[in-house]
């Protein structure tokens, strides 16, 4: 075999290897339901750093196979086709083009840094958002997005429940990034001058080893630190902060911060950490998160149970209600005129009654934002459970 | 004063753990000069298997198992992926450790996922007082390993056989070899594996610190080497140095700035500032010069673009559906911008990890020109290409005294402070919401990928088509072989009166506004266009896929752009792929087919298809294949130049404490030939080199008539008239006979070189090429390669591109050597016809005596650094120092006295 044959055969054989290796672990579709059925999506970013979270995915899945199992939308089953952001604006581009194409009802529990991308398509195709994570501007605002969770509200609900707690300054700790910076700005200062407190914020290379630096200039700002990077900055910047010899209030902005199987790791240290959320967590032992964990962990027993899981089974469960609620075919339109028109209550059991039409603009920066009801949890022993009473924050602003 | 100290002692043990990594690092380069970017990756490794071992071992036994692992990579590495590509380029290599970084990266996401594993702490954690300040003892025991780490390795690297033989290892593995101790083979697994274990350590005690993710490997990469260079890459000590302080100055920086970024930048900014004034213009004498990936030859295949852009077009206009559409889309934007890395990685041979940092620019400032002035799109997108031409200035100004891989780490430190200072400046890009393009139309038609994307997959196939015509055009231009010849011979580029850093820095630029008119086509692809982070499409981890895209499809080759784009997200092949698998195993595929490429053909796939697809053509069209048409000569008679005289007064140049020229002076007077003898060591080249301005002199003079040449650079100095020819010949080996001819007789001017891109020109040789190329009887050879030439041939080459340029004054050093008695004969008839027919001032080198005193008017005897004689070749011949220091007996030189007076009977 001449030299050129071998080379192409070698690198053949190692592609098809690859593929082969790569084939054990690729996740097929499922077959579709025949007869009478609504088609949605989840959409979100599921496989790429820094937010591969492939538990929203999951989620959808099992509260699809929930909604099926229990009669479908008054005998109508619901069809899921599920699409990745892949961390890239052409990705969520993509996924709204196949949303449209392929005539989704609505999307569901998304959690992308490219709302803006994909909105706009949906807004034209009267395609509802539904339960998505509103991070950018269009997701906050526009008349088709309908989300719970909010990048803004957390930090609301955390100042309010250190303020209660009797800090007299609160410092966010984030990595350098347009994101963390833009979001402190439109979040966090506003809320600062609403209630009257500082409002500090340190921020550190993203490359950051050792965050012994970062920790003393939080030691010398305030006692009271809202953790808004990632988990593996939170989990470093506390260890650096235990070894400052002082006391913090430490807040975990979410649980994608800080989720509870980082918490597992990190042994006592993580105790007394706290978290607010606008969602029933598993430590509740609640009728409707009992089961969300069940179904979720019915199809992948080693799911990530977090925040964005719970949104994403609840956001298919917002769509379930809003449809069976229709007179009519289940379209996009029709459920973004029912949701957007007050007296229709949605009750997951995963986070308090809403009335999406009613109880958005709580918080004026997210007007679009729903789920005003907070639980403060405390980590303990690698479980956030609950700790003291909800906080409503309808009305603060 | 406290909290200053505090912030020291912090930011100390911060940079301890960065100098740990860097050490290793060090080890690699000393052996191999290989930049080793996978070193954070096997650390990681390492240390995430650390954490497997500690559920069922003690953690000693743990420890030594993970270094272990990291000593098995290290092996691993060197033995299937280094050890083929020992001969390979600097630039290969150190893409094949980026192929390392890229897989084990992908693995570890596979393996783990992303979210943080937190490791227990290794080290006492206890708070302790030091000077007042509460620190953990775990910081302060990070700095004591540190030192000892360092000084063991010194010690080794210092003290014993094999530190030596590593060191010998990097400069000439032959020699190490033939000294027969230390089998090369061994030294460099033996290297690699130590580094594999300091990087395992390392690791291990930066787990606990930071805890793992895969991202750390990309997130280190750039303090990690910042850290090795501020050591030179081969000092430990300064490493260790270099890393404390990048540490403290981060600690420092983020305690008293608030400048977004700035903590970020500022080490990475310094270390371009030490390594500018540290570098120098040209490389030194002696320093190896890579055999690069091939480059194509810019040749314009007519019919096949034609043929597949037009089957382009109608799949994108009538056949594909639209997610496939978008999927083309995203490729050919991909391509676009890795045209940027075929101009100033593969054309110029400057490695660049900066291409998606200055994509951002363009997109940035055609965006805010959208989003915030109102500005429509076509303006506004050809003033964000024109913003990154200044840009790509500043990114291009290190490589005017950095070189090799020393650059690549330069511009990614570049990249990574773009992105902090610029892109994640929320003020400046809008944070996370980005910059709102909105639908761009052109002459009034919308061309909005959300609503239109064929129309947008249209706009962008012309776009790449004519971006690749422009660059296959450059390539053909005057500018394109200058850019080819700096590439592959900076020294031999100078000496023929080519501006080394105006060329590096046209490439530069050049691949700027290319890389904007990628980042425009990026920032309007979709309704926002995002550029900080996360999610900011202009992370410098971007221009490290791209580099690699760019290698796996073929770095010099436009057609390789197309071929890289497979292993782009979004793009075709993804989506093919897609079918099977996604995310990190697509990622580790990418990183497997890159080694794989690098291992098996070097140049990229697109070098090897065009190659391939050569051969079959002929041996379809054998028996008619037509030869290539004659190159038309012309007229080729001997041209005389301006007589010119140069002086030489008082010359002084010493190296270190070692004086090797002394008060030297010559003459060299239009028409005649001077001949300069002396023993090894004499100082002669030296001579030279200062003449030529390779060297810098202590003091003295060189004047060409009443031109004072002191201050001008070597390429300055060739265009004022002086040219030279080297020992080593440092032909352009990756450039045809005629092409190296060619690029010493054009002088491209202004508006030239502007519009290379369009307007390529016809190839010029001047009329002392021509006459030179007739009188060396090298008609018959002007297409072949300079490796396709016998020795004799070559060296001929040599003289006849350094006459190419015109030069008034030619100084041949060692043209003989390794000619035959035929051949010799001949370049005596030619450098007696360059004095006299041309009117040359010729000086000569050479050890040949029978040579040079029969071609010489007047001889000058050198002996370590001082004329000893001069004078007439008879003279000289008779001068008992000569005598005494290099001939020997006066028989050595009859014949060729004899030859002198011949010599003067003709004249």
């Amino acid at each position: 075999m001449s030299m050129v044959k071998k080379r192409y055969a070698a690198i053949g054989l190692v592609a098809a290897v690859s593929l082969a290796l790569a084939g054990c672990s690729g996740s097929g579709d499922g077959d579709q339901t025949p007869g009478d059925s609504v088609k949605i999506m989840v959409f979100g970013s599921f496989t790429q750093p820094p937010f591969p979270l492939a538990q929203i995915e999951t989620a959808a899945e099992a509260a699809v196979t929930r909604v099926n199992d229990s009669g479908g939308i008054n005998g109508t089953t619901i069809d899921l086709v599920s699409c990745d952001d892949q961390m890239s604006a052409n990705g969520a581009t993509a996924c709204g083009r196949q949303a449209v194409d392929e005539g989704v009802a609505a999307v569901v529990g998304a959690f992308t840094l490219f709302g803006d991308s994909i909105v706009p398509l949906l807004e034209a195709a009267d395609i509802p958002y539904i339960g998505n994570v509103a991070i950018s501007e269009l997701e906050s605002t526009s008349d088709i997005s309908f989300p719970v969770m909010t990048a803004g509200t957390p930090n609301f609900a955390s100042t309010v429940s250190m303020q209660a707690q009797g800090c007299t300054s609160v410092l966010t700790a984030a990595n350098e990034s347009a994101a963390a910076q833009s979001s402190f700005d439109s979040f966090s200062v506003p809320v600062g001058e609403l209630l009257d407190i500082p409002v500090e914020y340190v921020d550190y290379p993203a490359n950051t080893t050792d965050f012994s630096s970062v920790a003393a200039r939080i030691a010398d700002l305030s006692n009271c630190v809202i953790y808004g990077g990632g988990p593996q900055d939170s989990a470093a910047l506390i260890t650096a902060l235990n070894q400052t010899g002082e006391k913090f209030v430490n807040v975990a902005l979410s649980t994608i911060a800080f989720p509870e199987s980082s918490l597992a790791q990190f042994g006592d240290a993580a105790n007394g950490i706290q978290v607010l959320s606008p969602f029933q967590f598993p430590s509740t032992g609640g009728t409707a998160i009992t089961q969300a964990v069940a179904d979720m962990q019915a199809v992948d027993p080693g799911v990530v149970i977090d925040e964005t899981a719970i949104n994403a089974y609840a956001a298919v469960l917002i769509f379930a209600q809003a449809a069976e609620a229709l007179d009519g075919d289940i379209t996009g339109a029709a459920i973004i005129d029912l949701l957007n028109t007050p007296g229709t209550t949605i009750d997951t059991g995963l986070f308090a009654p809403t009335d999406f039409a009613t109880d958005a603009g709580f918080f004026p920066p997210i007007p679009r934002a729903v789920g005003s009801v907070y639980q403060p949890y405390v980590a303990e022993d690698g479980v956030f459970v609950p700790d003291g009473e909800p906080l409503e924050l309808a009305g603060i602003f | 004063m406290l909290d200053i100290l505090r912030f020291i002692i912090t930011g100390a043990a911060a940079g301890a753990i960065l100098a740990l990594l860097g050490l290793g690092v060090n080890v690699i380069f000393r052996a191999s000069r290989v930049i080793n970017f996978s070193h954070a990756a096997i650390a990681l490794t390492a240390a995430y298997t650390y954490k497997e071992f500690l559920a069922f071992s003690p953690t000693p036994v743990a420890l030594l198992l993970a270094v272990a692992v990291g000593i098995a990579i290290g092996a691993i590495v060197d033995s299937l992926i280094m050890r083929p590509l020992r001969h390979a380029s600097a630039l290969t290599k150190a893409m094949a450790t980026i192929g390392v970084l890229l897989t084990l990266q992908s693995i570890l996401n596979i393996r783990y996922g992303h979210n943080p594993i937190i490791v227990p702490p290794i080290l006492p954690t206890t708070l302790v007082d030091v000077f007042g300040v509460t620190v953990g003892i775990d910081r302060i025991l990070l700095i004591v390993i540190g030192v000892i780490m360092t000084a063991v390795l010194w010690a080794v690297y210092r003290f014993t056989s094999f530190g030596v033989a590593s060191t010998a290892l990097s400069v000439n593995e032959r020699t190490l070899a033939a000294l027969g101790k230390w089998a090369p083979r061994r030294v460099s697994l033996l290297n690699w594996s130590i580094a594999g274990g300091l990087a395992a350590l390392a690791g291990v005690l930066l787990a606990p610190i930071t805890s793992l993710s895969p991202t750390l490997s990309l997130m280190l990469i750039v303090p990690i080497l910042s850290a090795a260079l501020l050591g030179n890459l081969s000092s430990f000590w300064l490493t260790l140095l270099g890393g404390v302080l990048i540490g403290v100055a981060q600690a420092q920086i983020s305690r008293f700035s608030t400048i977004p970024g700035l903590t970020e930048a500022v080490p990475f900014l310094v270390i371009v500032i030490l390594l500018a004034l540290r570098g120098s213009s040209l490389p030194q004498r002696g320093e190896a010069t890579d055999t690069l990936p091939r480059i194509g030859s810019g040749r314009i295949p007519w019919w096949p673009v034609g043929i597949a852009t037009a089957i382009a077009l109608v799949m994108v206009m009538w056949v594909l559906p639209e997610p496939w559409v978008a999927a083309v889309t995203t490729g050919l934007v991909a391509a676009t911008v890795l045209l940027s890395l075929v101009v100033v990685t593969g054309y110029a041979g400057q490695l660049s990890l900066a291409s998606f940092g200055l994509a951002g620019i363009a997109a940035l400032v055609s965006a805010q020109l959208v989003a915030s002035a109102g500005w429509s799109f076509l303006p506004a997108a050809i003033v964000g290409v024109l913003a990154t031409a200044p840009v790509g200035l500043l990114v291009g100004l290190p490589a005017v005294r950095t070189r090799g891989t020393a650059l690549a780490v330069v511009t990614l430190g570049l990249a990574v402070a773009l992105q902090a200072m610029v892109f994640d400046n929320d003020i400046i890009t809008n944070g996370i919401s980005g910059l709102n393009v909105g639908n761009p139309t052109l002459f009034g038609l919308d061309i909005s990928a959300i609503f239109y994307p064929r129309r947008y997959a249209i706009f962008t196939l012309a776009v790449f088509v004519l971006t690749s015509l422009a660059v296959l055009n450059l390539r053909r231009s005057a500018v394109g072989r200058r850019l080819v010849a700096v590439r592959g011979n900076e020294r031999a580029a100078a000496s023929i009166g080519i501006s080394v850093p105006r060329t590096k820095l046209y490439a530069f630029v050049v691949s700027g506004l290319i890389a904007g008119i990628g980042g425009v086509l990026i920032a309007f692809t979709n309704l926002v266009v995002a550029l900080g982070n996360p999610g900011g499409r202009f992370d410098p981890s971007y221009s490290i896929n791209a580099i690699a895209q760019s290698t796996v499809g073929g770095i010099g080759y436009v057609g390789g752009t197309l071929v890289g784009t497979m292993m782009e997200p979004g793009a075709v092949v993804y989506k093919l792929v897609g079918f099977i698998t996604q995310g990190s195993w697509f990622n580790l595929i990418g990183g497997l087919l890159l080694l794989l490429t690098v291992v098996t053909a070097p140049s990229g796939v697109a070098a090897n298809l065009q190659r391939d697809f050569a051969k079959l053509w002929r041996s379809i069209r054998r028996g008619h294949t037509r030869p290539l048409p004659a190159v038309d000569l012309g007229d080729v008679s001997a041209h005389r130049v301006d007589a010119a005289v140069l002086r030489v007064r008082g010359l002084n140049v010493a190296f270190g404490g070692n004086r090797v020229l002394h008060d030297v002076d010559i003459d060299v007077h239009a028409g005649q030939v001077l001949g300069i003898i002396g023993p090894n060591g004499a100082g002669k080249t030296t001579l030279v080199d200062a003449i030529t301005g390779y060297n810098r002199p202590e003091s003295g003079e060189v004047t060409l008539d009443v031109r004072n040449l002191m201050r001008l650079t070597p390429g300055a100095r060739a265009r004022a008239g002086v040219g030279r020819s080297f020992q080593a010949l440092e032909l352009f080996e990756d450039l045809s006979v005629i092409d190296n001819l060619l690029v010493a007789s054009e002088r491209s001017r202004w508006y030239e070189t502007l519009v290379a891109g369009i307007a390529p020109g016809k190839p010029r040789l001047t009329a002392a090429a021509r006459a030179a190329v007739k009188t060396f009887g090298l008609e018959s050879r002007l297409r072949d390669a300079p490796g396709d030439l016998s020795y004799g041939e070559r060296r001929l080459l040599a003289i006849a591109r350094a006459l190419a340029s015109r030069p008034r004054v030619l100084l041949l050093d060692e043209p003989a050597a390794g000619l035959g008695s035929e051949e010799r004969g001949e370049l005596r008839q030619l450098v007696r016809s360059l004095a006299e027919d041309w009117g040359i001032a010729v000086l000569v080198i050479e050890h040949d005596v029978d040579l040079v005193m029969g071609v010489s008017d007047e001889i000058v005897a050198m002996d370590f650094g001082r004329i000893i004689a001069r004078g007439t070749p008879a003279e000289v011949r008779h001068d008992p120092a000569v005598i005494a220091a290099y001939l020997g007996t006066d028989e050595v030189v009859d014949d060729a006295v004899d030859r002198t007076s011949e010599k003067g009977q003709r004249a």
